[in-house]
């Protein structure tokens, strides 16, 4: 979150600046007077403003989405408080707010932003094995249909016919839709090969929802292998159109089968949480810094009783911290063969 | 007389996939889109079962279940799905299931492990409770 601070120069701007970077924030401080054209070019999620003719510039910028505005005032009065909020103000304190009134306040609009407003992508998105997808969707796909078939990039028109399958991330709520289509005339090809030449053509759902649910089973295994739990939902129909908000897509042929693949990541994956709620494990996904922007614990850690305990005394335990969850240990793929089968002793 | 196997598979081209293997190697099938209809149709010839996990009206678990606590007596059965959890292993083989076999597989590979199975007869009751 990149907060604005602009006030004249001064003391209270000072402390302002070091107490938000030391948390992490980046900051910019401005002490010239802010105009229109220089909020729009300063931009900024919070802006910190210690003047009505400042709150005015940010009113008049016209930023979408209209940025949360503080007023840090000399005093509280009434006539100041009802001019800050005629002037654009959302919430308001005095410049002698201490650290945690300042910090409380700074952490308020984030409170109630949803990750689908931060833009995590959660942890199936982050997994290593995402690369590995069209490999292993090409052979589980031609395993399935009895043939070969190669993978390429696809940026053609949206299939005529589709399915998709939803995977959940246990631990983080992350989603990712799994998505299988094709043409009118691939999907006759496909049905013709699966159930011979009187093959009927409403079988082509069918076939698309239960490779949907095999390419589900194959991305299960690889992300678990990651450490990543998922849940599988059940294979449904989607509208073709759906394909062109997808991340990625493929095309598989081979044999006259020509279907698209695609990957349509969902929302999730990270959350604000206060430092006495955070356990080990969970990977900090902004720098911490100390008091004048000297690094403490950087992005990417992840976080030990140690660690945890450090960040409580520098920050205190109500600070909050964005955090990934933290990965879990899963042996589960490991119950079967190199084959897929498994035979349990007779009992 | 040939040897009975119900496939359970909400999928058409799964059981269709199935009973071709099947068939080609003697087998008769007897088809059911979910665990409901599986419990429908487990007659006592019912010599194999190959059952997938993620169904919809009764999942391939809760068919294990229903099946366990209504006291008869089961004949194998091979859970042939896409999940691959050791917890829903577990679950499955605790309640009964005799196997669990990935999807896709081989028709050879499936038609040796129902030959197999068939061979070890019907289980006494677990719970009749």
């Amino acid at each position: 979150m990149r907060v604005v601070i602009a006030m004249p120069a001064g003391p209270v701007g000072e402390r302002f600046e070091d107490v938000l970077r030391s948390r992490g924030y980046d900051v910019v401080r401005t002490v010239e007077k802010l105009s229109k054209t220089g909020v729009a070019a300063l931009g900024g999620d919070l802006f910190i403003c210690g003047d009505r003719r400042a709150l005015r510039a940010i009113q008049g910028a016209g930023l979408k989405p209209l940025p949360h505005v503080i007023a840090a005032l000399p005093k509280l009065d009434e006539k100041s408080v009802v001019a800050a909020l005629s002037a654009g103000a959302v919430d308001l304190m005095t410049r002698a707010a201490c650290v945690s009134e300042l910090v409380a306040r700074i952490e308020l609009p984030g409170k109630f932003t949803t990750d689908s407003e931060t833009g995590g992508r959660g942890r199936l998105r982050g997994s290593t094995s995402w690369d590995k997808i069209p490999d292993l969707m090409s052979t589980s796909v031609g395993s399935t249909l009895g043939t070969t078939l190669t993978s390429a990039p696809y940026d053609g028109p949206n299939p005529e016919v589709g399915s998709a399958l939803r995977v959940t991330c246990r631990d983080d709520a992350s989603t990712v839709e799994i998505l299988v289509g094709c043409s009118n005339e691939a999907g006759r090809a496909l049905v013709r090969s699966l159930f011979g030449e009187d093959g009927p053509e409403s079988a082509l759902p069918d076939c698309l929802r239960e490779t949907a649910n095999v390419l589900a089973g194959v991305f299960k295994q690889a992300v678990m292998s990651d450490g990543v739990g998922v849940t599988l939902g059940l294979p449904e129909d989607c509208p073709p159109k759906k394909f062109a908000d997808a991340e990625s897509t493929w095309v598989l042929e081979g044999n006259g089968i020509s279907l698209v693949l695609g990957l349509l990541p969902g929302q999730g994956g990270h959350r604000t949480v206060q430092v006495q709620e955070l356990v080990p494990g969970m990977v900090l996904r902004r720098d911490v810094l100390l008091n004048g922007g000297v690094p403490f614990v950087r992005a990417g850690t992840a976080l030990t009783e140690r660690t945890i305990d450090k960040l409580a005394g520098v920050l205190g335990r109500e600070s909050s911290v964005s955090v990934a969850e933290a990965k879990l240990e899963y042996a589960d793929c490991s119950a079967l063969e190199d084959d897929g089968l498994l035979l349990f002793e007779a009992s | 007389m040939s040897v009975r196997v119900l496939v359970v598979d909400d999928s058409l081209m799964v059981r269709t996939q199935a009973r071709r293997a099947l068939e080609g190697a003697g087998f008769e099938v007897v088809e059911a889109g979910n665990g409901l209809e599986a419990l429908e149709r487990l007659t006592d010839d019912i010599a194999c079962v190959l059952c997938d996990v993620n169904m919809p009206t009764m999942n391939g678990v809760e068919f294990l279940e229903a099946a366990s606590k209504s006291g008869r007596s089961m004949p194998p059965v091979l859970m042939v799905t896409t999940e691959s959890e050791a917890s829903l292993i577990r679950r499955a083989k605790a309640l009964g299931a005799m196997g669990w076999m990935l999807k896709p597989y081989k028709p050879e590979s499936l038609i040796a492990t129902v030959k197999k199975l068939a061979t070890r007869g019907r289980s006494v009751p677990r719970c009749a409770s």
